[in-house]
């Protein structure tokens, strides 16, 4: 499974390489800012449209992970390897895990250091950030790891889909509409059954210095996320290793 | 022995069926050429012993085992198309083979590559058809496979390039080792062929020993190919 993902990010290296190089300059400009009391340079706001443009890049990349392993050139590769389905599809979606937790923790540390620099030039930082270390730290994992699983649950119902067009349906003419269709049905019920857990998370109360956030209600979105996440893996993984038509 | 074993093997699209009923068994040990015009269904039979298509109806056994990861282990699929990453240089190839195929042998390869005019450092989306037919065929033979699957290794590719593969594959047959070659370019294949299948309209039309063809129709290999299918 680390081998998939070690070509996986092969193919990807210079564009990460890419994303961190502009948010370490772009971070170094915006502290430039602050210290010399100046507002964000033209380099700053084009840093910042590149690194948002990255970000929906990366959004578009993990879904089409999947597509391009079962439409691309490369399927008969990947599927003549002694992999199983739940191998390649494990592979996937670690890979989008740990991307996740490394641009998470990035963040951080950037986040750390700039206060770290700031609080030189604005002693009173120190005193917001008491708390920061203390209680910020985990609220914001948490936040992390809420929007994380429901990310991969989303993920996960994209990749059923078109395994589904490249399965199931493959026989039939209109194969992938077919599976875009059942995208558009599993995402209504995934929907439904998350609507009566927004009860409980408050997505408007997140922010720094929350006092409201819910944690035994948004434990409850996530156990059930994570019980989302293994059925749509069992089942997506059965059909690529079972029933797969390329 | 028996290494393949097709009965009864459909595969029905919508409007039509790419294999009807279709009953095969191959042996160890042998070239067997898969004949017939395009949409005969020899890609779709192939396809299907790697693992890549399942049947609507019928069985398939390889080596007297479902197919799954296990008989991925056992086989090399070359196809037509390109299915090597365009990111990738041949060495970065030869790594990915290496990494998942454990019959994988690198000086093999090595040797492969020198003898089909091939450097690590050259890049897959730079190749030529015919060099690129040549480091897919350098790969697939670099495994210590016991049947190897080529599907159409002459497509598009010059005279020269040909002799090459076709010396190739010889050099790695043995008594343990299963070759199946499908082509509609017979007269070029014929010479290495131990058995021949024809294949119409997904069925076996006409299956034997190559020598006994030649001996028994008094015929070459390709003249029989006419005969068979002159109404396809």
């Amino acid at each position: 499974m680390l081998k998939l993902l070690k070509y996986e990010w092969m193919s990807r290296w210079k564009f990460f390489l890419g994303g961190i190089v502009i948010a370490i300059a772009l971070n170094i400009d915006l502290i430039r800012s602050i210290l010399n009391e100046q507002t964000p340079s033209k380099f700053a706001i084009f840093a910042s449209i590149g690194i948002f443009v990255m970000g929906v890049g990366l959004f578009f990349d993990h879904i089409a992970r999947m597509y391009k392993s079962l439409f691309g050139e490369e399927r008969y590769l990947l599927f003549t390897t002694t992999c199983s389905g739940y191998h390649i599809l494990g592979s996937k979606i670690i890979g989008i895990t740990l991307e996740a937790f490394g641009i998470f923790v990035f963040a951080m540390l950037m986040m750390i250091i700039d206060q770290k620099i700031a609080v030189y030039k604005y002693p009173q930082l120190m005193e917001n950030f008491q708390s920061f270390y203390t209680e910020g730290i985990k609220e914001i994992f948490t936040l992390f790891m809420i929007l994380l699983v429901g990310y991969i649950t989303f993920i996960l119902i994209i990749y059923l889909s078109v395994t589904l067009s490249k399965s199931v349906f493959s026989v039939f003419k209109y194969g992938k509409i077919l599976s875009f269709v059942c995208f558009l049905v599993i995402s209504r019920i995934v929907g439904k059954v998350v609507g009566y857990f927004d009860k409980f998370v408050d997505m408007h109360a997140l922010s720094y210095g929350m006092t409201s956030f819910n944690f035994e209600g948004s434990m409850s979105y996530f156990v059930f996320n994570l019980c989302m996440i293994g059925i749509l893996f069992m089942i997506t993984g059965y059909l690529l290793d079972r029933k797969l038509n390329l | 022995m028996e290494i393949i074993r097709a009965e009864n093997v459909t595969k029905k699209y919508i409007t039509k069926k790419a294999l009807n009923e279709l009953n095969m068994t191959l042996e160890e040990g042998k070239i067997y050429g898969l004949l017939g015009p395009n949409g005969s269904g020899k890609t779709t039979f192939m396809k299907m012993i790697v693992g890549l298509i399942q049947p609507t109806s019928g069985e398939i056994s390889i080596n007297e085992k479902r197919i799954g990861v296990e008989t991925k282990k056992i086989m090399a699929f070359m196809p037509t198309h390109n299915h090597l990453p365009k990111w990738m240089k041949i060495r970065n190839c030869v790594e990915y083979f290496n990494d998942f195929f454990e019959d994988f042998n690198m000086e093999k390869a090595q040797e492969l590559l020198k003898f089909m005019e091939l450097e690590e450092k050259q890049k897959v989306g730079s190749l030529s058809t015919g060099m690129l037919q040549r480091l897919k065929l350098s790969l697939i033979l670099a495994r210590d496979a016991k049947v190897y699957v080529l599907d159409e290794p002459f497509n598009g590719i010059d005279p020269i390039s040909r002799e090459k593969i076709m010396e190739a594959v010889l050099r790695v047959c043995d008594e343990n080792k299963t070759m199946i070659i499908s082509s509609h370019l017979v007269k070029e294949l014929e010479s290495i062929l131990d058995e021949v299948i024809f294949i119409g309209e997904g069925k076996v039309v006409l299956k034997g020993s190559a020598e006994e063809f030649r001996m028994e129709k008094n015929m070459s290999i390709d003249e029989l190919y006419r005969e068979v299918y002159k109404n396809a």
